[in-house]
């Protein structure tokens, strides 16, 4: 239907007036009314309980960890200027680890076979734009450098988290995004992919990460 | 959709199989989250009232702000189409897919997309479309349908899930739920990685930034999103909100009524297609917007149905609902809120007989997020059914009776003698289970006490002296 048709059918229905309360209450932006707390620590501990891990040492020891505990030697990452920590790069391949290409190639039928490289990836490394303390969710932002497959993809998930980039909420994330474009793809992930399908039992890592390693910085 | 029975019909017919016991044990765990997540929040109740208030002013200027969001949309780099039903919605996203070869098709988890039976239509035209939210993919290898709007398999057991993988998928049987979860992680990876168009619903449009929210805890709506060079979001038209701080309010009240959480595991704001220097993501993205059916019910009296964000809390919470289970609502969305929407949407006398399936307890009003006065509209369903469609027209005639009996009392006691009469058929404490003519719907749903072998005004003369 043409669009303007469209519009028409539901202004007549909206002229019919049946919607309760007056038509020009929308509620000014307000962020909720939360009690205060130690932002860093209220993360971490909503983090946990999301059965997300928390790590406070160097990224590459971290990291170095996770690999060697899969035995995998590759890995899925952004751009070293997007990272935190701009060494990280550097130094996990002088440990001999690789890094597998994230940017698609620019022919469209060569898609498939550059994501089919992602299959066997096992970790993937990225960092988080800003993080919440109400729900222990990390924000991830798309963008030049910036892959959304690297995050979503591999089994376990590393995201480099800016403590000083901890709000309260939700809420209060987006209350101080302004009103510049905003990217192709904003996530906000809260802990390891899980499911309830199968009789509501909560099980990790249907097609996200199972495992999510949040290291504060 | 066919539907050869009414909703009795169907709902005797789910009360003889195992489901409705699954749903109701999976129903109170849903609440009992709920609750959880309701008293962790300390601004729960300020952000319901906040989100009513969003939700009504946006259905009050929907065309309004379905223009700006369209033009939100387009300023992104991403196209819209309109579609009046879902014959035109499904033709849409056909020619989108294209139809030069068979296309592979993934799809996260959409009411709106089962409502305009997308999927079917999709495989007529000789493509494979693949379920990849694990309660619809387990729907999808059964041929079955979804029974609750978040938890679409709740109505079969691990065992059930067990035995159908390993007939379909030729796996082990197993029924530990978590090798059922990676087993479908590793079928589905494949296709995910080399699908040709993924198609999401939305939660939420955002008409200032023209963005559309998903929210899923799998993982599957990101890749969906994410992967595949084309994205297809189909969205109900009603599904929108102004600003994103206004979506950022729903979002924090729709997981936690839904199923406990704080925040469902991936809230993901997609705002148009890749840009030019992304690494990755859709290289084209459309929203269908979808009517079919909504702009009657937002001109009628129940437009206060459409302010609903699809939590499933009132269907949780309904003790209808646990008894009977979702499929003896006989469409898409079951529950006291597709009791409302479903006679509003489609042709009225068709399901007429939903808003009766309800003990109008209240139970959905306490529970909805946005606080819909779901029985207020029941009621008013009730009254415009009765009013198309008496059922009790044998009333008036009967009260007749009635009036001229009680007026006359040898014909009175004729009557109450007949009555005794009658029920001495029955043994003492028998009750009836089938009544004949127009009392026969009170003993469809449950039994009739036979009438005292002695009257009152007999119990009387012998008791009056009290002894």
């Amino acid at each position: 239907m043409e669009r303007s048709r469209f519009l028409n059918r539901i202004e007549e229905a909206v002229r019919a007036d049946t919607v309760p309360g007056p038509p020009d209450d929308h509620p000014p932006p307000r962020v909720p009314n939360l009690p205060e707390v130690d932002l860093i620590d209220h993360f971490i501990e909503a983090f946990r309980l999301l059965e997300g891990k928390v790590h406070r040492g160097p990224p590459v020891e971290v990291i170095t960890e996770i690999l060697a505990d899969r035995g995998v030697d590759e890995y899925v990452t952004w751009d070293r200027e997007h990272l935190l920590y701009d060494r990280l790069l550097d130094e996990l391949s002088e440990r001999g680890y690789r890094r597998v290409a994230t940017v698609l190639p620019p022919h469209p039928q060569d898609r498939i076979a550059h994501q089919m490289g992602y299959m066997d990836v096992e970790v993937g490394i990225s960092s988080a734009v800003a993080a919440l303390a109400e729900s222990g969710s990390v924000v991830l932002e798309s963008g030049p450098g910036r892959s959304r497959m690297a995050s979503v993809v591999p089994a376990a998930h590393v995201v480099l988290v800016p403590s000083d980039r901890i709000f309260r909420s939700l809420s209060h994330w987006v209350a101080q995004l302004g009103s510049a474009d905003l990217p192709a793809n904003y996530m906000v992930v809260s802990g390891p992919s899980r499911t309830g399908d199968i009789e509501l039992t909560l099980t990790r890592g249907v097609h996200g990460p199972g495992e999510v390693h949040a290291v504060l910085l | 959709m066919n539907r050869p029975v009414t909703f009795r019909q169907r709902a005797r017919q789910e009360i003889s199989t195992s489901k409705p016991e699954a749903v109701g044990r999976a129903a109170r765990r849903f609440m009992g989250q709920r609750q959880w997540a309701v008293d962790d929040f300390a601004a729960m109740e300020e952000t319901r009232d906040r989100g009513r208030r969003i939700r009504l002013h946006t259905l009050a200027n929907l065309h309004r702000y379905l223009d700006r969001f369209a033009d939100s949309v387009e300023r992104a780099g991403g196209r819209v189409l309109w579609a009046a039903d879902a014959a035109e919605a499904n033709q849409m996203i056909g020619d989108l897919v294209g139809s030069e070869r068979s296309k592979l098709v993934i799809k996260s988890k959409s009411m709106v997309t089962e409502e305009l039976e997308l999927l079917p239509y999709l495989e007529k035209q000789g493509h494979t479309v693949v379920e990849t939210d694990l309660g619809e993919f387990i729907v999808q290898i059964a041929g079955d349908h979804p029974s609750h709007i978040i938890a679409p398999v709740m109505h079969l057991t691990r065992q059930d899930v067990g035995t159908l993988f390993q007939e379909r998928l030729g796996t082990e049987y197993t029924d530990d739920p978590s090798s059922l979860t990676q087993m479908a992680r590793r079928h589905l990876r494949r296709y995910f990685l080399t699908a040709d168009v993924g198609i999401s619903g939305v939660n939420m449009g955002v008409a200032e930034t023209g963005s559309i929210i998903t929210i899923t805890n799998e993982g599957n709506g990101w890749l969906t999103t994410a992967a595949p060079r084309m994205h297809i979001a189909v969205m109900g038209m009603e599904r929108l909100v102004p600003t994103l701080a206004d979506a950022a309010a729903i979002v924090e009240i729709l997981a936690r009524s839904a199923t406990g959480q704080r925040l469902s595991v991936y809230t993901n704001i997609v705002t148009g297609p890749r840009r030019a220097e992304d690494p990755d993501g859709p290289d084209e993205m459309v929203v269908v917007i979808v009517d079919n059916g909504r702009s009657r019910v937002l001109g009628s009296g129940a437009s206060e149905i459409l302010a609903c964000i699809r939590c499933g809390a009132c269907l949780n919470v309904c003790p209808v609902f646990r008894e009977v289970g979702g499929h003896a609502y006989g469409q898409v969305y079951p529950g006291p809120v597709g009791a409302v929407l479903a006679p509003g949407m489609a042709e009225f006398e068709e399901w007429a007989d939903l808003p009766f399936a309800s003990s109008l307890c209240g139970a959905c009003r306490e529970v909805c997020p946005v606080r819909i006065d779901i029985p207020k509209l029941l009621i008013e369903q009730r009254a415009r059914a009765t009013a198309e469609n008496d059922p009790f027209r044998w009333m008036g005639p009967a009260m007749a009776v009635y009036r001229r009996a009680g007026k006359r009392p040898a014909l009175w006691k004729t009557l109450l003698g007949a009555g005794r009469m009658a029920g001495r058929v029955k043994k003492k404490g028998e009750w009836f289970h089938h009544l004949p003519f127009h009392t026969r719907a009170w003993t469809e749903s449950r039994d009739f006490p036979p009438p005292a072998t002695r009257s009152f005004r007999q119990w009387w003369k012998e008791n009056r002296d009290g002894t």
